[in-house]
């Protein structure tokens, strides 16, 4: 009784909020209120897909839904929503029968890493993909090792675990369980160094001697092995074999070929979970191949806008997320032509207040020294913890223009930038940047 | 000058390391040359030949992997403090100087404990001290401590509500500073980095400004302020 009236009202609080653009989490909420174990009473569908990790969570969730749905299947998924229990409720619930059946083929969801472990003492996904464990709003998540524990307990033995080989913090939650491995093999963009401000693969997640890299694609992720207690790389069930970042291609297994959205070795990630998850979900590999290439994905990292008569490109690169940071600062310093870039920081989170900058200390500003990179301006709050920091970045102050107003910075943008635009900043203060400017 | 920064790669979790790169700076600028040796896990740590030890921030797991290998170096470490010489850690390596953590036994330089709790406590902080004034920062453990009052490095004049805590924070014995606050506190409190600097001046301090490290700081803790 208490669980048809919970659906009965999630389902009209959804109706409700949906009419005045309020969130997807409260009908959930108020759900768990009237029935708290209302998950486990739903008859869930045969497929429960599961994706979380630090980065490209969304990315790999959109692509996942991209390719069930070409194969014919019906996909309900929190892509869009809330990623806590609170939004998996909602989700569920509104996707129920009043009798509490899941009417859709799969449950697609995207669970945020710390409170995962609530949803699953529920009921069991099918599938449980892992991408990654970076550092990520430690002031609110705690570090890495810690996030990891709190995955380790949202794991159970009936889920098939579909792990990131090349990220030894991932792969370290198989040590004593069976998983299917998806990775990168060695190509010629793989570096020998870490190349990173902090090596969190310096040290074995398991028994915490030193580890050796044949190779990394990028900060700890590559093939690793531990010299102490012989925790190693697994070789992966799914593996790009080959991959063209100028060409946008890769090929999975020696077998499949697809085109990439976008060139880099952090999406190629996402679209070899997306191909690993959907293909032990029984898709043909050649309806995936489809589905990958000819699927149209937003990109909500990137967004043009217009200036005056000036165009620009905005990169949104989460705060206290250094891999977000890295590989747009990457981006820009590779750039063909001659860069102005703005950077914003003024809340560091739209969630929750910090006036923490020590992962400015953690981000590669390094790569800011760049000929191309002709002039870098700093706006909001924390412009002088940015010039500390460039400053001990090795840039040329000079090339520096610090402004704490962004309506400010941004007509220094416009008036005095050189080469092509690009703006860095959060979703925290992406709006105030996007109501001086145009876009589309 | 000799500076020993310790576990560079295992304790450097909160962008700690840049405490040691910018002491560096501000000791040249005072006509300091300085040199640094970076030390890991089972290398051979020669203490006495230092003049400043350094040790940032690890994860719960790490921390315990620099006490089993710093715990072979106790008696020098002892002798180094007792004899006055100078050394900061901060964030959770400053729990390795107590007597014990959760009944292991610690480096024991102070005489506080150190339990381990299930919750985590995180906060923005002001602490302050006569000689230092506001110190502004970011605690992020999992820890209460117990003891050592007496040689409170900090009192608190404002901390988030979540973090559950003693009325002090951090602790000054001789030269030795330890405090929770992670990551880059010297960059963040220029008032604390010239307390650290002025150690080894052999002439007078030169007062250098420093306006992107000093407008940093007051505008963390005009932020803060805002807060309390």
């Amino acid at each position: 009784m208490r669980k048809v009236l919970a659906i009965l009202i999630c389902k009209l609080a959804k109706a409700v909020g949906k009419r005045f653009g309020h969130g997807s989490s409260l009908p959930g909420k108020i759900a768990l209120k009237i029935c708290p174990d209302v998950l486990s009473r739903i008859q869930m569908p045969e497929c429960i897909i599961a994706v979380t990790g630090s980065n490209g969570k969304t990315s790999t969730v959109e692509m996942i839904r991209g390719i069930l749905e070409k194969s014919g299947k019906t996909v309900a998924c929190n892509s869009e929503g809330s990623n806590q229990i609170e939004g998996a409720a909602t989700l569920i619930l509104s996707n129920s029968t009043n009798a509490g059946v899941f009417r859709k083929d799969v449950l697609l969801l995207e669970t945020d890493e710390r409170y995962a472990k609530y949803i699953f003492k529920y009921f069991a996904p099918t599938y449980y993909v892992i991408n990654n464990l970076y550092r990520d709003q430690m002031t609110r998540n705690g570090h890495p090792e810690y996030v990891l524990e709190d995955i380790r307990k949202s794991l159970r033995d009936e889920t098939k675990l579909i792990l990131n080989a090349d990220d030894p913090l991932v792969s370290s939650l198989a040590v004593e369980k069976s998983a299917v491995y998806f990775g990168m093999n060695d190509n010629q963009y793989v570096t020998e160094e870490c190349g990173s401000l902090y090596d969190d693969g310096y040290y074995c997640p398991v028994c915490h001697s030193r580890m050796d890299y044949e190779y990394r694609h990028f900060a700890h992720v590559g093939n690793y092995k531990c010299l102490n207690c012989g925790f190693k790389r697994n070789d992966p069930d799914f593996a790009i074999t080959s991959i063209s970042l100028e060409k946008g291609k890769l090929t999975i297994n020696n077998r499949y070929h697809l085109d990439m959205a976008f060139r880099s070795v952090y999406n190629a990630y996402n679209v070899l979970a997306a191909f690993a998850v959907a293909s032990l979900a029984g898709v043909k590999e050649e309806v995936i191949c489809d589905a990958l290439n000819n699927y149209l994905i937003q990109n909500g990292r990137i967004r043009e806008f217009k200036l005056g008569d000036k165009k620009g490109t905005l990169l949104i690169s989460k705060h206290e997320n250094t891999i977000s940071y890295n590989r747009n600062l990457d981006y820009v310093a590779n750039y063909s032509n001659a860069v102005t870039l703005l950077l914003i920081i003024d809340d560091i989170s739209r969630k929750y207040f910090t006036s923490d900058t020590s992962w400015l200390w953690d981000i590669s500003f390094e790569l800011l020294q760049s000929e191309n990179v002709k002039k870098i301006i700093v706006a909001g709050k924390y412009i002088s913890d940015v010039a500390v920091r460039l400053e001990n970045a090795g840039i040329d102050m000079e090339k520096v223009i610090l402004r704490r107003s962004i309506e400010t910075a941004v007509s220094c943008l416009r008036f005095k930038s050189e080469g092509d635009l690009f703006v860095m900043t959060c979703f925290s203060d992406e709006a105030k940047f996007l109501k001086e400017v145009e876009t589309e | 000058m000799k500076i020993l920064h310790l576990y560079p790669n295992l304790m450097n979790l909160y962008g700690d390391y840049a405490n040691v790169t910018l002491l560096c700076r501000h000791l040249k600028d005072q006509g300091i040359p300085v040199v640094i040796d970076r030390k890991e896990v089972e290398d051979t740590i020669n203490l006495m030949q230092y003049d400043f030890i350094y040790m940032g921030s690890g994860t719960e797991e790490k921390q315990l992997v620099a006490l089993k290998d710093l715990i072979r170096y106790q008696q020098y470490l002892s002798l180094y403090i007792e004899s006055g010489k100078s050394a900061l850690f901060t964030g959770n390596a400053m729990e390795l100087l107590g007597a014990s953590i959760d009944g292991n036994k610690a480096l024991g330089i102070l005489d506080f404990t150190v339990e381990t709790q299930e919750k985590r406590y995180t906060g923005d902080v002001i602490v302050k001290n006569p000689d230092i004034g506001e110190v502004v920062g970011f605690i992020n453990k999992s820890t209460l401590i117990h003891g050592g009052e007496e040689y409170r490095l900090f009192d608190y004049e404002f901390k988030e509500t979540s973090l559950a805590d003693n009325s002090y924070e951090g602790y000054h014995y001789k030269n030795l500073y330890g405090t929770h606050i992670i990551g880059p506190v010297l960059v963040k409190n220029p008032e604390f980095m010239k307390e650290i600097v002025r150690m080894f001046c052999t002439e007078v301090y030169k007062d250098i400004p420093y306006p992107y490290e000093e407008e940093a700081y007051r505008t963390t803790l005009r932020e803060l302020k805002k807060r309390k």
